[in-house]
């Protein structure tokens, strides 16, 4: 290098490092997972010390930031759960660097794990330390106000041993649902948008799925099927999301639809707003909210936790239904504590059974129905091998616990099949279903499942008391 | 692998070293500069790379073959075979599957039944931009009989990383004579490229993401819940998110181009201060609307061959346009609407005289308020959610939030900056310049920080990276 170009070098090196340094906390948030569990597994803890702390100042500031708003706004109403995996991350560092009595595993990518079962669950490794006062100067930090974890006596329900019809369990695992935390309370980012990375699975070419058709749909019948799907216009209508107060449509008439939750990957985020708009038109009142989030699943709690966040949304909003649709983004090994689980071992789909079941034991305690829609047949290998057990664990795990198990695999083609884009239907002859990255769907795939997704919401109807 | 991504800027500390240290080996240089290309091409797919590998084989067979020719006749058919061929790839993976599902839908309605069968090709990503800029080259080798280019430059050309996903569209004479520019191969305008890299992420992460997430993606995904305070939020903000991600991306690969040592084409010049659609058109996504205009919308006549035909070769220019962006009905109306708007003002002016045009800002506000509207067929799923949102106009006003009054102070001080963009960019890299490495390492350092710190969560998409 010529010596005008090392104060370029120098510069680039000082602006990358530095910037590393100070997010390497949220890092994971950024990389996709085998990147994350390479990075989480190698780097010591002492590697994310100045990234806690300036993690734990912007949360402060924030809060602070937040605090005043509401203060200024008046009985603003605060939303207790965290609103994006940006700052899951970020919130898990700032508790752990302003509250000494929180210990955090850092070289796994468990934390939020970590500090929900402190009891006597985890091994305290070396790795697992408290942020140990390194030579670093420590960056004066005012200590975040942490709710009181409630340590609420945990329903410990007995798990049902019922026989398991397709392949025998020797032993069902035990639901240890972990000791529930109370959502520390974060002031958003004004300007904090929703995640738009792409896929981790396939990064190239994940197509986006999400499109709501307008005029009523009536499911395509393809041939292959088993299970001849219900007629049922899917059709878009006036709709919300979230938290969103929408338009009601005066012309129909309110049902007695569940509140719905739809939690999920990028195929939720394809399907839910379908399923939505249909239950909207038929409920403009109803409670219909989509959570989906791009590049999620139960593997890495770390970077997004669908069983907590399910708990406390359903706490919170007291749904009555979860629609549950995730898994590409899972085959990946599993952290928690300061042990690995490796991906395609008896160890790791234990790991993963426990998540699932976790989900449903808190929805069989608190009476809500689950409706886990089932992986459909997959083009890459690892993602095809990791539906083939995860698959099996939903549709026992539902079956257990006589929750709905949607299975996509009975009119998407079968796992045990090779991929297939394109399936017949009568008088348009092939239709493409899935998308080129053989994971999400095209229209007419999502229509597919979304028609039945919205056949199985209909069935927990419950009869109106108001109406005639 | 992003271009926004950690990744990338961790294997930038590797590679920009290495690269700038064979500054005095050229052709090493150029030939590592073209692996890297290819690396990163596979970092998305392996395939992917070695179908871009075969293609740029062939566009440097079919050049050879067009130049070799002695004969003017033989050199056109050899010319006009090279460019189909060349397309084949494109038409069969981006349009071939929408053809056959339209023929499958039609066909047993005229009782025929529809014969197409299917063809499973995915599209490389960028196939729409190196195909184009492969034509360019075999342009090139037909109209100037340029020396004979190296088959390593010609891959460098079509694996150019800066431009290989999302463009600019580079033309093959602009790029070939940066060969020889003994520049090349060593950082030039270093603060320019600075300053583009950070705006251009600040653009992209910061405010990009931030309209799409509060005031475009709900709407577009449910607009018929919208009210006209939502939907016109929605309208304004995706006009707004398209070009400040777009425009984005672009200053981000211009800065790394010229860290490179290479220069790209300038591809937009405030595109939302157009007083009329001509205008837009001359400043937005310029590298694709002049390659549209030299290679359709000339060759298909111009405005050479009357009133009547000019204002068709527009309208199938615009077509063609929208179509580019992909196979989609939603595309087809959005370029139709563009090409409609333009024979409008065109038959106007002769109608009326281009005196008598209307004062700048009403023309600006009709401008905007047009090219607004065909953004909704755009981003919209399909023309009936397009309907959907922009018929949510006449629903009730809604109830304007705090976001709503963030959004109009963005709106005003967005069209602020981009009246003085040009005097703002040179007063901001002359200050740049005027600073020593120290601080302006600090400086950017802390820019970097704030733009992570309020950018999104995760890497976020380019739009244009579908194109």
């Amino acid at each position: 290098m010529r010596k005008t170009q090392r104060p370029v070098y120098l510069f680039l090196l000082v602006v990358v490092l530095l910037n590393t340094l100070l997010w390497l906390d949220s890092f994971d948030r950024y990389l996709s997972s085998r990147y994350h569990i390479t990075l989480s597994a190698t780097l010591p803890e002492s590697a994310f010390f100045v990234s806690h702390q300036t993690q734990a100042l912007i949360a402060n500031a924030q809060h602070s930031i937040k605090s005043k708003l509401a203060q200024l706004q008046g009985s603003e109403k605060h939303h207790s759960s965290v609103d994006s995996p940006k700052l899951t991350a970020k919130v898990n560092a700032a508790s752990t660097a302003a509250s000494p009595k929180i210990e955090v595993a850092h070289a796994a990518p468990e934390t939020a794990t970590a500090v929900a079962a402190p009891v006597a669950s985890l091994p305290v490794t070396p790795a697992a330390a408290p942020v140990a006062p390194a030579p670093v100067a420590p960056v004066p930090v005012a200590p975040l106000p942490v709710a009181p974890v409630p340590v609420a006596p945990v329903p410990v329900a007995p798990v049902p041993v019922a026989p398991v019809p397709v392949a025998p369990v020797p032993v069902a695992p035990i639901p240890v649902a972990p000791i529930p935390v109370a959502p520390i309370p974060v002031a958003p980012i004004p300007v904090a948008p929703v995640p738009v990375a792409p896929a981790p699975v396939v990064p190239a070419l994940a197509t986006a799925p999400a499109k709501a058709p307008s005029a009523p749909i009536a499911p395509p019948s393809f041939t292959t099927p088993t299970q001849t799907p219900a007629p049922v216009a899917v059709a878009s209508s006036a709709t919300t999301s979230m938290s969103k107060e929408t338009a009601p449509n005066p012309t129909v008439a309110p049902t007695t639809l569940p509140k719905v939750l739809f939690a999920g990957d990028s195929m939720m985020q394809g399907v839910a707003p379908l399923v939505i708009n249909q239950l909207r038109k038929e409920n403009p009142k109803g409670v219909f909210v989509d959570l989906s989030a791009q590049s999620t699943g139960l593997t890495v709690r770390r970077y997004f936790d669908w069983p907590t966040k399910i708990k406390d949304e359903t706490l919170n909003r007291g749904f009555e239904l979860v629609a549950i649709f995730l898994g590409p983004n899972d085959p990946w090994d599993i952290y928690e504590g300061a042990k690995r689980y490796a991906f395609g071992t008896p160890e790791w789909e234990d790991k993963y059974r426990d998540r699932v079941i976790e989900v449903m034991q808190f929805a069989q305690d608190k009476k809500v129905h689950v409706i886990w829609i089932g992986l459909p047949n997959m083009k890459e290998d690892r993602v095809k091998r990791g539906a083939v057990v995860q698959n099996k664990i939903f549709k026992e795990q539902a079956s257990l616990f006589n929750f709905d198990y949607l299975s996509t695999e009975d009119f998407l083609g079968g796992l045990d099949e090779p991929f297939k884009k394109f399936m017949d239907e009568p008088g348009k002859g092939q239709v493409m279903l899935r998308a080129d990255d053989g994971i999400h769907f095209t229209q007419a795939g999502l229509r597919l499942i979304s028609a039945r997704l919205y056949e199985l919401i209909k069935k927990q109807a419950k009869p109106s008391a108001t109406s005639p | 692998m992003s271009f926004v991504s950690p990744e990338f800027a961790l294997i930038a500390l590797i590679f920009f070293p290495a690269y700038w240290a064979l500054s005095r080996h050229r052709s090493i240089q150029l030939g590592f500069l073209t692996v890297s290309g290819y690396a990163l091409y596979a970092t998305w797919s392996v395939q992917f790379a070695c179908i871009l590998l075969v293609f740029s084989t062939y566009i440097w067979l079919a050049g050879h073959w067009v130049q070799s020719c002695t004969t003017n006749p033989g050199r056109k058919l050899w010319f006009a075979i090279s460019v189909l061929v060349s397309l084949v790839l494109l038409l069969t993976s981006k349009y071939y599957e929408f053809v056959r599902q339209m023929l499958g839908a039609l066909m047993p309605n005229v009782g025929m039944q529809a014969l197409l069968p299917i063809i499973d090709v995915v599209a490389p990503a960028g196939i729409s931009f190196f195909t184009f800029q492969a034509v360019t080259y075999l342009v090139w080798q037909y109209e100037s009989k340029p020396p004979r280019t190296s088959f390593v430059h010609l891959l460098l050309f079509l694996s150019f990383w800066p431009t290989l996903f999302a463009g600019p569209i580079m033309r093959a004479r602009d790029f070939f004579a940066q060969l020889s520019d003994p520049e090349i191969g060593l950082p030039r305008q270093t603060q320019k490229a600075i300053y583009y890299l950070l705006l251009g992420l600040f653009q992209k992460m910061v405010f990009a993401s931030w309209l799409a997430s509060t005031f475009v993606d709900e709407a577009f995904k449910y607009p018929d819940a919208q009210t006209f305070v939502t939907s016109l939020a929605a309208i304004i903000g995706y006009s707004l998110q398209i070009f400040l991600d777009f425009a984005g991306y672009t200053l981000i690969v211009t800065g790394l181009a010229l860290l490179l040592g290479f220069s790209l084409p300038i591809n937009f010049k405030q595109p939302y201060l157009a007083i009329n659609l001509q205008e837009f058109w001359r400043h937005w996504h310029m590298s694709l609307s002049s390659f549209i205009r030299d290679y359709i919308y000339i060759p298909l006549g111009g405005n050479r061959k009357g009133l009547s035909r000019t204002q068709f070769n527009i309208l199938v220019a615009m077509v063609i346009s929208g179509l580019w962006h992909g196979a989609n009905s939603t595309f087809i109306v959005w370029g139709t609407l563009h090409g409609l708007g333009v024979v409008f003002i065109n038959l106007y002016d002769k109608a009326l005289g281009k005196d008598q045009a209307m004062p700048v800002a009403v023309a600006r506000f009709f401008t905007l308020s047009y090219i607004a509207l065909a953004w909704v067929f755009f981003r919209a799923d399909s023309n009936e959610s397009a309907l959907q949102l922009l018929a949510a106009l006449s629903n009730g006003l809604g109830t304007p939030e705090l976001q709503h009054a963030l959004l109009t102070v963005f709106i005003v001080i967005f069209f602020y900056l981009s009246a003085r963009a040009q005097r703002i960019e040179q007063a901001c890299v002359q200050r740049l310049i005027a600073l020593n490495w120290i601080s302006l390492t600090v400086l950017v350092s802390a820019l970097a920080f704030v733009a992570i710190l309020l950018g999104p969560s995760g890497v976020p998409g380019f739009i244009y990276y579908r194109f």
